[in-house]
């Protein structure tokens, strides 16, 4: 399986959640080469816990630390039961940004690309 | 009347809470179908408890198939492993607090498949909410 490094303590439990759907996912060939190509760090917040794990691609390793970068390329602040829609290929991010089930900031384009991670390949 | 947490009649009253909730029916159609759906909860002492005590939860397409207290996790094989404390887990049986944020936090640490869970989350607060549908009593109190 992929491997995603831990960067610093011991994750929460979103960052154990998003560490292992990304492991699973890099396992599929395609995405991997989608991620590969792919630098900068998304942040991931839980709207009712505030609780903030953070992303980081750097041209095919990826990272991940709890709490929130200052400065991140993309921030995405959801609900559980919306990440977990995202997650599992219910509700596409962009729609979900559209209709305001999400926030987010900085390069969507990038967000787009990297919110890939995170979604269940089948 | 309340029963005790945790016991075996408590895990009877849970199991027939699931049974009986058309939310966890409808939420839980594909849980366990293709995959071990079964949980294994390690509480661990404090808060009243004395010592670590394990309930198993057996369940598949939104039905509980069993519900107990076992002495040992090697007697039972379940997909889910949660862990946590006494302290942490009786408001979540209180209906004080909600068990997913409780995941979130890293209150509770859960092995298992968590694309599972990601596309089961409703199932998940649906089977964690029963816990309010009867009373339960607790140790240390």
């Amino acid at each position: 399986m992929s491997k995603v490094e831990i960067i610093g303590e011991e994750l929460n439990g979103l960052g154990m959640t998003l560490k292992q759907i990304i492991e699973k996912n890099l396992d599929v060939t395609d995405l991997k080469e989608k991620v590969g190509r792919l630098k900068g760090n998304l942040v991931v917040r839980e709207r009712q816990t505030g609780i903030s794990s953070t992303i980081i691609f750097d041209e095919g390793e990826v990272g991940i630390q709890n709490g929130a970068l200052e400065r991140p390329t993309a921030f995405i602040e959801a609900g559980f039961l919306e990440l977990a829609d995202i997650s599992s290929g219910r509700l596409e991010p962009i729609k979900a940004l559209l209709t305001g089930r999400i926030k987010a900031k900085g390069n969507l384009i990038k967000l787009l690309k990297m919110s890939q991670a995170l979604i269940s390949q089948g | 009347m309340a029963v005790l947490y945790p016991s075996n009649e408590w895990c009877q009253e849970w199991k027939k809470a699931i049974n009986s909730n058309e939310a966890i029916e409808e939420t839980g159609k594909e849980w366990g179908v293709d995959f071990n759906g079964n949980w294994l909860f390690e509480i661990t002492p404090g808060g009243g408890l004395d010592k670590t005590t394990y309930l198993y939860l057996g369940a598949k397409a939104g039905k509980c198939t069993d519900s107990r207290l076992i002495e040992n996790p090697s007697e039972v094989d379940a997909g889910f492993f949660c862990t946590g404390s006494y302290e942490s887990f009786k408001p979540v049986v209180k209906g004080e607090k909600d068990f997913i944020e409780g995941v979130v936090r890293g209150v509770f640490k859960l092995k298992g498949d968590m694309s599972k869970i990601m596309l089961n989350a409703r199932f998940i607060r649906a089977v964690a909410n029963s816990l309010g549908a009867f009373e339960s009593e607790f140790l240390g109190e």
